[in-house]
């Protein structure tokens, strides 16, 4: 299937439809994994920000670089340390939630805790990466590259799409509910705990799935900065999602495809980020503009 | 409708070691509306999130329905919303509805439409939730109670910071849902709407210290000398 999709974006760049740049296969298969990781982490990201769990997903994004790191000692494929990659992450994750569970320490002081363990460990292990791997190689585990999705990464991406998707139609209502209010939630007799487990696993998966574009240390950032600046310009929780979701996918797009067809020696994950920064400074300036008008008007 | 009877069995409720609530036992009869009330860190709000399952607890709690299995409406003690959040008075109700995901096009639901109605709150609907008064946000809060046409309600302080235009409003609102059969569980501070409205009050200071008609309930307070008790009858809302 993959190859029919690339003969088909061979034929678009023949006609003129689309740049050169998409002739490449391993740009192709980057295209349409930012199709599925901007929805994806644009989405997941307005939850994020309205449970203000954004150091979170910066905590999980800094275990993936231990996931991958024990990958690749454990003898792993560099490029592709599945296991111990998701098996770390996702442990990390649930741990998180469990102790949680189980301590008085407020949940932000827990995930710095948490965010400096990773981080801590990840680089101590990366120590050891290094003498084993090529240099450029620790690069793009840390900040991401264009060559580096696969077959395997558009099918793990397709099946969380797909679970994300389900349960978007499902549960999206209990999940903000539960994440506004846990007394009314827990009264409507929703499963919260297991939203909140679920909600962390989630976003440990989602990831792990991304990482590889983006890279360990600004993958979370993906998660936050679209949802905050669609925080900004939105006047409703739809608008929010939707504005969320859109400069996810055109921050990806633009940061994996621009630095292509400009020739920028840069990393996906910082252009990436740059791009989402770029749509976060539109976002401060559309509601500064809204806010004068509103006065102007008041 | 038909409400159903609140049995409490020596419920207690127990947090890491630290008794909140001692064993109680009281019955809360259907389509009644019970007051509970007591001095502040009594153990009025844990016991009714005992009531709505919030809490764990020992002894049993039980609801005797008279025709099948119902709903429970809950409404929490009044919390702050964040007021940059563009979450809007809509789509604070929707998100109670399993039947439409908050993230599409609202398709008019007769169940959020009369709840809205039922509470005129529909000058509210694109105001942002943290961004109301307190008493827009009670009358909110009980529109969301009230979306699944439960039969029983549960209220923590609904009438909290309420004007009394507001009040008179949520007061006629929960006598109607009474007058049609439903059962509600009430806390609240102000005596002279517990003595109006109520047809039983349970006074909670650690545990159940008493359950009657809420004029029996005030005049052994009284005689008891209680030292927290007022001996003016006004004075006890400014007390509780």
């Amino acid at each position: 299937m993959l190859a029919s999709l690339h003969a088909w974006f061979q034929m678009a760049v023949d006609a003129g439809m689309l740049p050169s740049i998409f002739s490449y296969g391993f740009v192709v298969n980057a295209f349409i994994a930012c199709l599925m990781i901007g929805p994806l982490l644009g989405a997941l990201g307005t939850l994020v920000v309205v449970k203000r769990l954004a150091f979170l997903s910066e905590a999980v994004g800094h275990s993936a670089l231990t996931g991958v790191s024990i990958g690749i000692l454990m003898g792993e494929p560099v490029t592709e340390p599945w296991i111990s990659l998701f098996a770390f992450s996702v442990l990390f994750a649930l741990t998180l939630q469990w102790v949680r569970g189980r301590t008085t320490v407020p949940y932000d002081a827990l995930i710095g805790v948490f965010l400096a363990f990773a981080l801590a460990l990840g680089a101590a292990l990366l120590m050891f990466v290094a003498k084993k791997i090529n240099a450029h190689l620790v690069e793009q585990v840390l900040f991401g590259s264009i060559l580096t999705a696969s077959i395997y990464d558009l099918v793990i991406l397709s099946v969380i799409s797909l679970t994300v998707l389900i349960l978007a139609f499902t549960a999206s209502n209990q999940a903000f509910l539960n994440a506004l209010s846990p007394d009314i939630a827990k009264s409507r007799r929703i499963r919260v705990t297991l939203h909140d487990y679920g909600f962390v696993l989630l976003i440990a998966l989602i990831t792990v799935a991304a990482v590889k574009i983006i890279g360990a240390i600004l993958v979370g950032a993906l998660l936050l900065i679209p949802a905050a600046s669609a925080r900004l310009m939105a006047t409703n929780l739809r608008g929010m999602v939707g504005y969320s979701m859109f400069i996810a996918t055109t921050s990806a797009l633009a940061g994996v495809l621009l630095p292509m067809h400009m020739k920028w020696s840069i990393g996906t994950g910082p252009a990436i980020i740059l791009a989402a920064c770029i749509w976060f400074i539109v976002a401060i300036c559309t509601y500064s503009f809204r806010k004068r008008s509103t006065l102007v008007c008041a | 409708m038909r409400g159903p009877t609140l049995l409490l069995d020596k419920v207690a409720v127990v947090v890491q070691n630290n008794p909140l609530l001692t064993p109680s036992s009281a019955t809360f009869f259907g389509g009644g509306w019970h007051g509970i009330a007591g001095p502040n860190g009594g153990g009025k709000s844990t016991l009714l999130k005992a009531i709505a399952g919030l809490l764990n607890h020992r002894g049993n709690i039980s609801l005797q329905w008279p025709k099948g299995k119902g709903e429970v409406g809950y409404m929490p003690q009044l919390s702050p919303f964040d007021a940059s959040l563009p979450i809007t008075v809509s789509d604070f109700i929707r998100l109670h509805s399993d039947k439409q995901p908050v993230w599409q096009r609202y398709k008019t639901d007769p169940k959020i439409e009369a709840a809205i109605e039922k509470v005129s709150i529909q000058a509210l609907l694109k105001k942002r939730i943290g961004t109301l008064s307190t008493g827009e946000r009670q009358r909110v809060l009980l529109a969301c109670a009230l979306l699944n046409e439960p039969d029983m309600l549960l209220l923590d302080e609904p009438m909290a910071g309420v004007d009394k235009q507001g009040r008179e409003q949520i007061i006629q609102l929960l006598q109607d849902f009474k007058n049609s059969g439903g059962t509600l569980i009430m806390i609240e501070h102000d005596w002279q709407i517990i003595q109006d409205c109520c047809d039983s009050l349970a006074w909670i200071d650690g545990g159940l210290k008493d359950h009657n008609a809420p004029s029996v309930v005030f005049e052994q307070l009284k005689s008891a000398h209680l030292s927290a008790f007022p001996s003016n009858v006004t004075e006890l809302k400014h007390v509780s």
